[in-house]
């Protein structure tokens, strides 16, 4: 090898990876900038009109101050104008944050929702801070205390902005910026992006479940929107991580036509941490003994499953087999593949072979009258013990 | 017969124009440019900031300052053309602002203390004690002009006019500091 091959190999292994601490450093020298050095003053000269001209700017700068003052008061309106809250946004990973924006989407104040949100947000001033570099700091912040990771990656982005053309704007932009922090990284976000009207039935359930806004607002579109939960779950659904939730909403089954130009939601990326939904499918296809080819998939559904007094999350999973008509119903641990519950129906759906659950299946509905679920509750996922 | 190993002109340019378009998003406020600088320069950063402090604490310290006093700087660069010369400025400040608070009596074996274990511990070993060598036995005035000629890639002229230093003067110290580089390579064999 050249000597200065050498040289250049041996510097670029001794380079330390700083990258992050680097780019979050940068975020903080925004926040606290380093005061300006103190340029050495020339001495002052001594003299009689050195103080007269002193005296003069001195009575100068009074009189403009005074007159300020008086055309504040005479002229009408003419109160300076102060920054309005136009924008809250609430980023929840497990610390939860809410940032409230002024017209111009700087920073007005930064609250930590709960205790982990103190700790990352501790010694950080963002008052006065762009939303880009503030959403920079406090994501940055999350990753380096640990509360991003390959395996926990997702991010719950909830923005109420008075004005409602610009929150589909704004949902786009964090969303974007968020998968740019990350770029360079191992990791991926799964990232909820959504609109929220935060009113007073809102926060109050949020205040009452111990959540922020944004996630109480997530569990009442999983509540009112899918089949298998109901109110009395909201309770259960809020002790649920954002990665659990995020998991479970984004797999719900769509209901009618997807609307294209509907914009005031983005969900993005894979959860991590977890069995992707192909796996599962291939254990369950397994287990029953037929191929791809030989079966049909006819739903896949992600929810909690109480098990040992905790909940865990499952995919339950539909399969009609081609040759016979024969329907399964499997339940596949999202954590680590296994099989947590298995059912054969009848030839259809409507017809269980053994007088259980319907097992979560939503192009159907609710179960039948006569059937007489195992656990009660929601088709094939209990929520109750 | 000296075969030089630097990045050719064309190299040496594509990389001077990716750094300028970097600085000129860091500048617009596109804090994300600034990952991106920080892969393409890391070693030249680090690498002269060793090289001027021959402490690796030091070094890694300057080499986060730097970086960040190009963020907070970003809009005060007018490309030329020659953003690495702006760079070095920064961090040749920064130095000397370290120089100015401590004493520089630290050897240069306490710097590679607790040093983290990468792959493969064989080379790595041997390229540590090469770096070692070569920092240990090269004055600092050989060592800067060695890593800002083949680490960042500059021209001796430019070299010179960064130090203010005369060419000759830069030519003779970068050809003493390859003679006593093929020294320890012969000796290490």
């Amino acid at each position: 090898m050249k000597i200065e091959e050498k040289v250049k190999k041996a510097f670029e292994q001794e380079t330390p990876d700083c990258r992050q601490r680097v780019l979050w450093e940068c975020e903080r020298e925004i926040q606290y900038p380093a005061p300006p050095e103190q340029k050495e003053e020339k001495p002052a000269k001594a003299g009689y009109w050195v103080v007269i001209k002193r005296l003069l700017a001195a009575c100068a700068c009074l009189a403009i101050f005074v007159c300020g003052l008086l055309v504040g008061k005479i002229l009408p309106g003419s109160s300076p104008a102060l920054p309005t809250e136009q924008t809250h946004v609430y980023l929840d990973v497990n610390p939860s944050v809410e940032l409230v924006l002024d017209e111009k989407d700087y920073v007005l104040s930064c609250t930590a929702v709960n205790e982990d949100a103190e700790s990352i947000l501790q010694g950080m001033n963002l008052k006065g801070v762009e939303m880009k570099t503030a959403l920079n700091a406090v994501v940055g912040a999350m990753y380096v205390n640990g509360y991003l990771a390959a395996d926990e990656n997702s991010i719950l982005i909830s923005v109420d902005c008075a004005d409602e053309q610009k929150t589909d704007v704004l949902i786009a932009d964090y969303t974007t910026q968020v998968n740019e922090i990350f770029s360079n990284s191992q990791i991926n976000c799964s990232i909820i992006a959504q609109s929220v009207k935060a009113d007073e039935a809102l926060s109050r359930r949020a205040e009452e479940n111990g959540v922020s806004v944004g996630k109480m607002h997530l569990i009442d579109k999983m509540v009112g929107g899918m089949d298998e939960f109901t109110e009395d779950d909201a309770a259960d659904l809020s002790k649920m991580s954002i990665k659990e939730l995020h998991m479970i909403y984004s797999h719900k089954p769509e209901k009618g036509e997807p609307d294209e130009d509907k914009k005031d939601e983005v969900i993005s990326g894979d959860v991590g941490g977890y069995v992707t939904v192909a796996e599962a499918v291939r254990v369950t296809l397994e287990d029953i003994g037929v191929s791809a080819e030989e079966a049909e998939t006819k739903g896949v559904l992600v929810l909690p499953a109480r098990q040992d007094n905790a909940f865990i999350m499952v995919y339950c999973i539909t399969v009609q087999v081609k040759a016979d008509g024969k329907v399964y119903v499997y339940q596949i641990n999202c954590q680590n593949g296994e099989i947590v519950q298995s059912e054969a129906l009848g030839e259809t759906p409507n017809e269980p072979e053994h007088g259980g659950q319907n097992g979560g299946q939503p192009e159907h509905g609710q179960p039948d009258e006569d059937d007489e679920p195992e656990h009660g509750g929601h088709g094939g996922v209990p929520m109750q013990p | 017969m000296l075969v030089i190993f630097t990045l050719t002109n064309e190299e040496m340019q594509t990389k001077n124009a990716t750094i300028e378009n970097l600085l000129g998003r860091i500048a617009r406020g596109e804090t994300a440019a600034m990952g991106g600088l920080y892969d393409v320069i890391k070693t030249d950063v680090f690498a002269y900031a060793l090289s001027k402090t021959a402490n690796r604490q030091d070094a890694d310290d300057i080499m986060q300052d730097t970086f960040v006093q190009i963020y907070k700087y970003a809009k005060q660069y007018k490309p030329q053309g020659k953003p690495m010369a702006w760079i070095i400025t920064i961090e040749l400040n920064l130095i000397r602002r370290l120089f100015q608070v401590k004493s520089r009596s630290v050897s240069f074996d306490a710097a590679f203390e607790n040093t983290p274990i990468k792959t493969d511990y064989e080379q790595r070993t041997v390229n540590n004690i090469f770096l070692k060598e070569l920092l240990n036995k090269l004055s600092e005035d050989e060592r800067e002009v060695v890593t800002l000629h083949i680490v960042s890639g500059m021209k001796h002229r430019e070299i010179a006019k960064l130090l203010q230093k005369p060419l000759s003067t830069v030519l003779s110290k970068y050809n003493r500091a390859i003679k006593k580089l093929q020294c320890i390579v012969k000796e290490s064999k």
